[in-house]
């Protein structure tokens, strides 16, 4: 089970399935994405009304159709994040936010009335969370990593944090699958059942040779690009240059953010 | 061996080196290789292969002793010149490849050396096709196997052009046929470019198709040096270094004093072993 576990987080993270096919979103400059996508991303986060959020959503559609990302495959990689960010935080909403009740659930004597006004603040909560990682998705899923560390790197995102992103996506499934083997190899030596303690004793130590691990293996690395040469500066081969579409992208991107603005502040709809 | 200094790849003199915790993984060694030779350093785990072979890249700073290389001091000044001349192949090739794709990883060491961007493109695709990579620029490290990624990690270092190649136990994790392949990049690579081979191994059956002549060290001492056949055919030496002969060179040995047949050299590869069998046949043919 821990094994079909890893490797779909493995497939999850690596597949460049999508970035590598020709389609709308792959053409456009990893730059421009990423900054449309950030842009777009703050735009939902400062509204407080439902429909921009919902044109918002239409234009996800539209760009995940023209990028040849199968819908249902977006939807089910969207949605398996929704119950863990956003789930937790607009349950409570419901039944906490004062308003005309709509209906009402006893649990252990204790009256639980869900208000209209509740159910519209947790709508509206989720609703933002889902748009913002459907962007983030439709990012990963339309851009190589290597274009999107690039970009990270050209918008001069602090060199550090760069690095270690890009270090990190590279040994992160290798410390996960030396976590399983060991696992395994504890496993194999287990003749019966552990006592909790026991448990989290064995694991803990587990945990701590990996960071163990983890560190030796982060000397290696050093020495291997200090032995290239490597003296604490980046340096890219690739040049990005911008074309018409990504200037049109860029544009069309930043007029949906200024008309989700415009909506929210100049009170021009929503609800 | 008596060297010119004018042919030596590199030199190290009395050379010891203690890590943090006060181990000794190098004690007073002294080292000559010639240029365009192919050395062996032959050991057993723990033996100080791994520390010599940083100490030649510069890596490590020896805590006595000097070393040099192409007839220039290993020191922090000439460090740049060291790095472009001696190429490390590192034991483990997902330490040397850390970058999202292989052709960042190529490109990686002769952007740190300052070339311009044409000739860092041209040396990037000459090594990747080198080791037979040539359509793998994207691929992510992760996604190759233990074969290509040793020979990536070969491509990462050959674009520095460096004239001495360095590596540390080069077949580990490998197939047989991952083996062979690697043996005859290695001696093309010999061949075409000039380079100097150095191995650090303890793969006995390996090194006769990597090299020459060999540096047997054990517990951080330079215990025997002499060519490949000599060491290999001396039981007194490879049972000094924890080591065996390889498979073909015993069972010849095993033969010979079954036998009681008089040996003048055993075959070190099959293709030496195949060629004595021949000679025999045809000798046992005409009498």
């Amino acid at each position: 089970m821990l094994s079909s576990f890893v490797n779909a987080i493995q497939e999850t993270v690596y597949a460049e399935r999508y970035s590598t096919t020709i389609g709308l979103l792959q053409q456009i400059d990893p730059r421009v994405k990423l900054f449309s996508v950030a842009a777009l991303v703050l735009s939902a986060v400062a509204v407080r009304t439902i429909a921009p959020l919902v044109v918002l959503l239409g234009a996800i559609v539209i760009l995940c159709i023209a990028s040849g990302v199968p819908l249902a495959f977006f939807t089910l990689r969207t949605t398996v994040f929704i119950p863990i960010f956003a789930g937790l935080i607009a349950l409570p909403l419901l039944f906490m936010t004062p308003g005309v009740a709509l209906a009402s659930l006893k649990l252990d004597g204790i009256a639980l009335v869900v208000t209209s006004q509740g159910l519209c603040r947790a709508a509206q909560f989720t609703l933002r969370v889902w748009v913002c990682v459907a962007l983030s998705v439709l990012l990963i899923l339309t851009t190589r990593f290597s274009k999107l560390i690039g970009a990270m790197d050209y918008l001069r995102f602090p060199r550090v944090f760069v690095m270690m992103t890009s270090i990190t996506y590279r040994f992160i499934f290798l410390f996960l699958n030396e976590g399983y083997r060991m696992l395994l190899a504890r496993e194999s030596r287990i003749t019966k059942e552990l006592r909790w303690r026991e448990n989290v004793g064995s694991l803990a130590r587990i945990v701590a040779t990996l960071f163990i691990r983890a560190h030796e293996r982060g000397e290696r690395v050093y020495l291997a690009m200090a032995a290239r040469g490597y003296a604490g500066t980046l340096r890219r081969l690739d040049k990005m240059r911008c074309v018409k579409r990504d200037w049109a992208f860029a544009s069309i991107s930043a007029l949906i953010c200024a008309a989700m603005l415009s909506v929210e502040y100049l009170h021009l709809g929503g609800f | 061996m008596a060297f010119r200094v004018s042919e030596l790849a590199a030199e190290v003199n009395g050379v010891s080196y203690a890590y943090p915790d006060g181990f000794m993984a190098l004690q007073e060694v002294n080292l000559k290789v010639a240029k365009g030779e192919r050395l062996a350093i032959l050991g057993p785990n723990g033996a100080g292969k791994s520390t010599l072979l940083m100490i030649l890249n510069g890596l490590y700073a020896p805590s006595s002793g000097e070393v040099s290389v192409l007839g220039v001091p290993v020191n922090d000044e000439n460090m740049s010149a060291v790095r472009r001349d001696v190429g490390l192949v590192f034991q483990d090739p997902d330490d040397q490849l850390f970058s999202p794709t292989l052709w960042e990883d190529v490109c990686f060491g002769p952007l740190n050396m300052g070339l311009p961007e044409e000739d860092v493109r041209e040396r990037s695709s000459e090594a990747l096709d080198a080791v037979g990579l040539t359509g793998y620029e994207q691929k992510a490290p992760h996604h190759l196997s233990a074969g290509e990624k040793k020979r990536a990690a070969i491509a990462t270092v050959l674009t520095m052009h460096p004239k001495i190649l360095l590596l540390d136990e080069p077949t580990v994790n490998l197939d047989p046929r991952n083996r062979l392949e690697l043996a005859n990049l290695l001696r093309s690579l010999h061949n075409r470019r000039e380079m100097t081979l150095i191995t650090a191994s303890h793969d006995v059956n390996f090194l006769p198709e990597v090299a020459d002549r060999a540096y047997i060290l054990n517990k951080g001492h330079v215990t025997s040096e002499g060519s490949l056949r000599e060491v290999f055919s001396s039981s007194r030496l490879m049972s000094e270094a924890n080591l065996e002969p390889p498979t073909i060179t015993r069972l010849f040995s095993i033969l010979a004093e079954k036998k009681n047949a008089r040996t003048e050299s055993l075959p070190l590869t099959v293709e030496e072993a195949l060629s004595a069998l021949e000679r025999r046949l045809s000798s046992q043919d005409q009498t």
